[in-house]
């Protein structure tokens, strides 16, 4: 009978330790970025949504009204200084038509086709942020039927802040530079005079508050302050968006190759209005 | 009053997220703290109350979070940790306080360990110390006062609730 029971109790140990594995993998298939919403998922999420919306609504007026005093306030400012530059304007335009110019000739010889053009913009309001603690997505009010794909990068005026990764009618799921994915690697190039050094963008560190661009080699000397922006090569990120300054250089532990930090000027704690860049690539 | 506490807290979080900073030192979790305040009203009608639980978990997971399924799971498990509890505590402030305070960390503590172990992020100490840390001063504000609220409500309209 007590072999029996023991002979039980050792099945047991092992079937709860398989629950625990299989629960794990649903988990992972769940919590996994890839996972596209269902239909009735996408449903219940535009309603949700909709409804805090309308609730934050009032909220929402408020902010806005105290933000376009200040705004007001600092344009005044800013009129005044315009004033005294805008005689240099007319030169300004010149010059940036003919590099303009310069710029398609020179893609046209080069063959590139992953630059960003002017019509591929598209402004959104972030509605849900930091909820569910761990996840560093934010949510923004646009989604599938405004044209919006999973994949597309999101930047801010400062610069790059994440990608969708899920769409759903009205509204979209975007993954924050910040988190600590592993598969969030962006190749990015480090400007260094005329020239530019190629590196990986692989992880961000939270104590320090900076991106860490491995993937450099160790007798490249590279500049603080140095400009960071995407390179566009890859499958989600065009060329030329910025992702921030260099603010520090340091080897590896094996000393075999540079670890750059960068320090991006988004402050990813108060993100309110976001630009979702569709990608229309202009095709040669 | 359930739905009234659980359709409060859930607008308040997603609301007062876009108010305050990401990394601030008040990150809400009220439709967590709302599975606290509501349990009273349920009259030790348990598996009502982890049914209602259940739906909180999956409402949470479809508007908020993408994760179906995975906070429904956490949200059983924290109504049975809320269940155990006030089998031992009687229903006043500061044991809904007390309540709330062991819920938030037991949320965090399991969230943090299952995405450590299916590999969505690495286990870093330190970091889940200071999310907790962030997490309890606003939600157990928040219980405190709610639970002062919902309680001055339920006396006024007669509304059933164990004690």
């Amino acid at each position: 009978m007590r072999r029996k029971r023991k002979k039980i109790g050792k099945y047991w140990v092992i079937i709860a330790f398989l629950v625990f594995l299989i629960v794990l993998g649903l988990l992972y298939n769940i919590i996994n970025d890839n996972r596209k919403l269902t239909i009735v998922e996408s449903l219940i999420k535009d309603t949700g949504l909709f409804i805090q919306k309308s609730a934050y609504a009032p909220v929402k007026f408020v902010q806005q009204q105290i933000n376009e005093y200040r705004e007001k306030r600092k344009m005044y400012e800013e009129y005044k200084d315009m004033k005294e530059k805008v005689e240099s304007v007319e030169l300004l335009k010149a010059k940036n038509e003919e590099l303009e110019y310069q710029l398609k000739e020179m893609q046209k010889i080069l063959e590139l086709n992953n630059v960003l053009s002017k019509d591929s913009f598209l402004n959104a309001t972030v509605i849900n942020r930091n909820i569910g603690v761990w996840y560093d997505t934010i949510t923004i009010d646009k989604g599938s039927k405004n044209g919006v794909k999973v994949d597309m990068p999101v930047i801010v005026k400062e610069g790059l802040i994440g990608k969708v990764i899920k769409t759903s009618n009205f509204n979209s799921t975007v993954k924050l530079l910040t988190s600590e994915d592993i598969n969030n690697k962006i190749s990015v190039k480090i400007k260094n005079g005329d020239d530019y050094i190629l590196g990986l963008l692989v992880n961000y560190d939270l104590k320090n508050k900076v991106f860490i661009v491995e993937g450099i080699d160790q007798n490249v000397e590279i500049e603080p302050n140095s400009l960071v922006t995407t390179t566009g090569l890859g499958d989600y990120f065009p060329s030329g968006i910025i992702v921030g300054r260099v603010s520090n250089v340091r080897t590896d532990n094996f000393d075999l190759a540079k670890i750059v930090e960068v320090k991006s000027n988004v402050d990813f704690d108060q993100l309110n209005f976001v630009t979702i860049l569709k990608r229309e690539v202009e095709q040669q | 009053m359930i739905i009234f506490i659980i359709c409060v807290s859930m607008l308040l979080e997603s609301i007062t997220s876009n108010l305050i900073p990401l990394n601030s030192f008040f990150t809400p979790l009220f439709s967590l703290v709302s599975l606290v305040l509501i349990y009273p009203y349920f009259a030790n009608n348990d598996t009502n109350y982890l049914k209602t639980c259940a739906i909180v978990g999956v409402i949470y997971d479809l508007v908020f979070t993408n994760t179906l399924f995975f906070n429904l799971l956490i949200f059983i498990i924290i109504g049975l940790v809320i269940k155990f509890i006030n089998i031992v505590l009687s229903n006043n402030f500061i044991n809904v306080m007390i309540i709330t305070m062991i819920s938030i960390i037991t949320y965090l503590i399991i969230t943090y360990l299952i995405l450590t172990l299916i590999g969505y992020k690495t286990f870093n100490l330190q970091y889940l110390v200071s999310t907790m840390s962030r997490s309890l001063i606003a939600n157990i504000l928040y219980s405190f006062i709610f639970y002062l609220i919902t309680d001055k409500i339920s006396k006024k309209h007669k509304i059933l609730k164990i004690d």
